[in-house]
């Protein structure tokens, strides 16, 4: 098991330690079979890219989202797993057995989503004209 | 314009009747005895032009004087009645239709994330203390180039939503293009915003304000529906350096009978100082959009200083400016040395020469017009004392080469010169006690105030710190003088100065700084102390105090930056504020917020690689990221950017290369799994 693909489980969330073996064992096959025969490097590129789809995937089910559409949307989601430690896990959008856990966790995820800014509302504020007496007016 | 009950023009009227004329009586005394005694044989253009520098001079001098003298009177009595916060509420006026609603907004620009965070949630720990903190909203609008800070400071803002669980009600936003420096940056929170908030409290990155006073300021704005600005007069806190902990003693002692005095006169028409100042977003949008001025920069393009501008156009509209002289509670930090302190007059000078322009500008009320003037004359002054001090040592030197005549015509008896010595040492003595009687005034104050004289350490400590405090006010005065005088110069002569982020942490100056930032002060000290001396020694003596300021420029710096003279100067008791003695709540909650990011800080790797490495500070970026479109030719050139970074590393890209690939989700992405994939092959080049 590549200590990378191990690490880079942890850090985005997946926190039981069976799941993360099993995932970074599906998304390295995953991987292999893409890629073929490839050095290293890029074969640990690929196995993260599958993590990442895959938590993607994950979350646009359990939240019913696009996952083109609302990529920024499913970015936030992803930090916002990432930084919910200790009190949220990826583990749960890949375990599903407890349907009631499981809404609860998503619940949690989305009061935890990166709201930047709100919604818009618009005030204009047009440039004042400036005359001036002895110099040149704006 | 507000159509509700106005501030009654016949109390306008007749304070500022007092004030000028008092103001002007004291400049024209001053003048007919310096005149009398320049009257001796007839004036000489020498002379005529030391009356004219010394009446621009004598009128600055004796504002200042008259706004202390009346600000320490109120004070003595109780306060003035007159103050927006003592004013009953008024009725009618336009319905603001605007939610009521207010934002806390924070423009920044390359802030030091960690402290600007702690100071944000400081503010929003003692608004949630008050209980109304729902009536609130706090934005960080943050115009930030480096993609090294920009992603710190959104890590630090989710991390404060978070903590408070407050998604939703505290904001942030990086702006793409940051055009026209802080007021663009207000103006497109206004223009995408606005119309969410009846008012905004503007903060500058080194702002404090209690919960209380946030609270305060709206109930007065909505006491006074004809008001659009309230400023409240922010204090000097939380500083180490010696140089700052005094500027904080004098600034904290003496500010309260110049803000008083100047609401005196100001009233309704005071000024905006761009900061810890609460603003009706309605009209603020309508009236204060500023244009580009014609011509390049200094005198042209963007407003430096917008403040000034925005109130006079708020004014021009009809709405009231106040200033709250007496709101409690709003703090703002000091820049920490000398040199640092340079800086930013370096950039407020221009800002303030920039508004020439402005007092000819049309529709502009006359006092409009004075505060810009007065802006204008806060930096003109120091070339002017140095022009002054210039032509008072050359005609000392020529009456020093004069021979007194004793007989002359057909006088039999000798026809002694008359002295004037006394009329120049009364004039001396007047502009010296104008000077100084503001420190003693605020001295007297705390004579009746036991709380205070207390909380500032008793009377023994305040009577040496004042004593101390004018010293070296007196010793930095001419420093301050020369390098103002270079500004000045500089922008005349057309030269710019860049936007650069200030310095705001406390750090000693080394020797090379110091003798890079004052060696010239420190030769014209010591030349201008040898010319003097050896060819008017008696001028020499009085030129003391200046020539010791000039010539011991280097150490004075260099001491002044200590943080363990200012500590030491704490302990002793020396210095001391209200806020050291007993810090209010917000205060305290800064304090252990930055202890507490100190802490967090030791066990993160702060460079750009990490954080794009980092899965969840890199989402937490492409979540924030703006939609757009790129086009195929910058995806090339992204493309080329990120090849670059993976051979050669984060360090081989310029800022605006690395905010390119910052800004761009897929190159990000692209980065971030390039990052992990290298970590187990060992062939990451970063």
């Amino acid at each position: 098991m590549p200590q990378p693909l191990w690490d880079y489980l942890d850090r985005v969330g997946v926190r039981n330690e069976a799941l993360r073996a099993s995932l970074a064992r599906q998304c390295l096959i995953h991987a292999r079979k893409g890629a073929g025969l490839q050095v290293a490097e890029q074969l640990a590129a690929e196995a993260i890219e599958e993590v990442q789809r895959r938590l993607d995937r994950a979350l646009a089910q359990g939240l019913g989202l696009h996952p083109v559409r609302d990529a920024a949307k499913l970015a936030g989601l992803r930090a916002a797993l990432a930084m919910g430690q200790p009190d949220l896990s990826a583990d749960f959008l890949f375990e599903g057995r407890d349907a009631d856990k499981r809404e609860e966790q998503l619940a949690r995820l989305i009061a935890r989503l990166p709201i930047a800014t709100p919604p818009e509302a618009h005030l204009p504020m047009p440039a004042q004209p400036f005359h001036f007496v002895f110099f040149k007016s704006s | 314009m507000p159509a509700a009950t106005v501030f009654p023009r016949r109390i306008r009227v007749l304070r500022r009747v007092v004030f000028f004329s008092l103001v002007v009586l004291t400049t024209v005394a001053a003048l007919a005895m310096i005149a009398s005694a320049f009257q001796q044989n007839g004036i000489t253009p020498q002379e005529l032009l030391l009356l004219f520098l010394y009446m621009l001079l004598i009128l600055w001098v004796s504002t200042s004087f008259w706004q202390a003298t009346i600000g320490f009177w109120l004070l003595l009595w109780g306060g003035d009645r007159q103050s927006i916060s003592r004013l009953p509420a008024r009725a009618g006026g336009r319905t603001d239709q605007a939610p009521p609603k207010t934002a806390l907004v924070m423009p920044i620009y390359h802030e030091d994330p960690e402290r600007v965070f702690a100071g944000l949630r400081a503010i929003y720990q003692s608004l949630r203390d008050t209980g109304r903190a729902d009536e609130f909203e706090l934005f960080v609008l943050s115009d930030s180039r480096n993609p090294d800070v920009w992603l710190e400071e959104e890590v630090h803002w989710y991390r404060m939503c978070c903590d408070f669980d407050a998604h939703g009600k505290i904001f942030y936003r990086n702006r793409e293009k940051n055009i026209a420096r802080k007021s663009g940056n207000l103006e497109e929170f206004c223009h995408r915003w606005g119309a969410r908030y009846r008012y905004m409290i503007v903060l500058d990155a080194d702002s404090l304000m209690c919960g209380s006073t946030l609270t305060r300021m709206v109930d007065l704005m909505e006491a006074h529906p004809t008001v659009a600005l309230i400023q409240s007069p922010p204090l000097p806190v939380n500083h180490k350096s010696l140089f700052a902990r005094i500027l904080q003693f004098a600034s904290s002692l003496y500010g309260e009978i110049f803000a008083a005095g100047a609401s005196y006169w100001q009233l309704s028409d005071s000024n905006y100082w761009g900061h810890n100042a609460i603003i009706r977003v309605k009209p603020f949008a309508e009236h204060c959009g500023l244009p580009k001025l014609p011509g390049k920069e200094p005198f042209g393009g963007e407003i430096f200083s917008h403040d000034f501008v925005e109130a006079a156009l708020l004014r021009k509209a009809g709405w009231e400016v106040w200033l709250a002289y007496d709101l409690k509670g709003s703090y703002e930090e000091l820049p920490p040395t000398l040199i640092d302190y340079a800086k930013r007059d370096r950039r407020w000078c221009q800002g303030n020469l920039q508004h020439v322009r402005m007092v000819f500008a049309r529709g502009f009320s006359p006092l409009s017009r004075l505060h810009f003037l007065m802006g204008i004359m806060s930096y003109l002054s120091s070339p002017l004392w140095f022009l002054f001090l210039l032509v008072t040592g050359f005609e000392a030197y020529v009456q020093s080469q004069t021979m007194p005549v004793y007989f002359f015509g057909d006088n039999v008896f000798p026809v002694w010169p008359e002295s004037y010595a006394v009329e120049m040492t009364t004039v001396l003595l007047v502009t010296l006690a104008m000077l100084f009687l503001p420190k003693v005034w605020s001295l007297l104050l705390l004579l009746v105030r036991s709380e205070d004289r207390k909380a500032y350490g008793g009377i023994v400590r305040i009577t040496l710190s004042v004593l101390f405090e004018s010293i070296f006010s007196v010793l930095t005065a001419p420093i301050l003088m020369l390098y103002q005088t270079n500004f000045v110069l500089a922008i005349l002569s057309r030269r710019s100065t860049a936007w650069l982020a200030q310095q705001r942490s406390d750090h000693r100056l080394s020797v090379k700084e110091a003798f890079l930032a004052h060696w010239g002060q420190t030769f014209v000290g010591i030349l201008a102390g040898y010319v003097s001396y050896r060819y008017v020694p008696s001028f020499f003596w009085w030129f003391l105090p200046v020539l010791a300021g000039l010539a011991f420029a280097i150490p004075l710096s260099m001491l002044s930056s200590s943080t363990a003279l200012g500590l030491l100067a704490k302990r002793l008791g020396l210095f001391l504020t209200p806020e050291e003695s007993a810090p209010p709540a917000v205060l305290s909650y800064l304090k252990d917020n930055l202890a507490q990011a100190t802490a967090a800080r030791r066990v993160v790797d702060d460079s750009l690689e990490s954080k794009i490495g980092d899965p969840a500070v890199c989402s937490l970026h492409i979540a924030l990221l703006p939609h757009r479109l790129v086009k195929r030719r910058q995806r090339h050139q992204l493309r080329a950017l990120t090849y670059q970074v993976i051979e050669e590393g984060p360090g081989s890209l310029s800022v605006p290369e690395k905010r390119a690939l910052a800004a761009d989700p897929d190159s990000l992405t692209r980065l971030h799994i390039l990052s992990w994939a290298q970590r187990g092959t060992g062939t990451a080049s970063s």
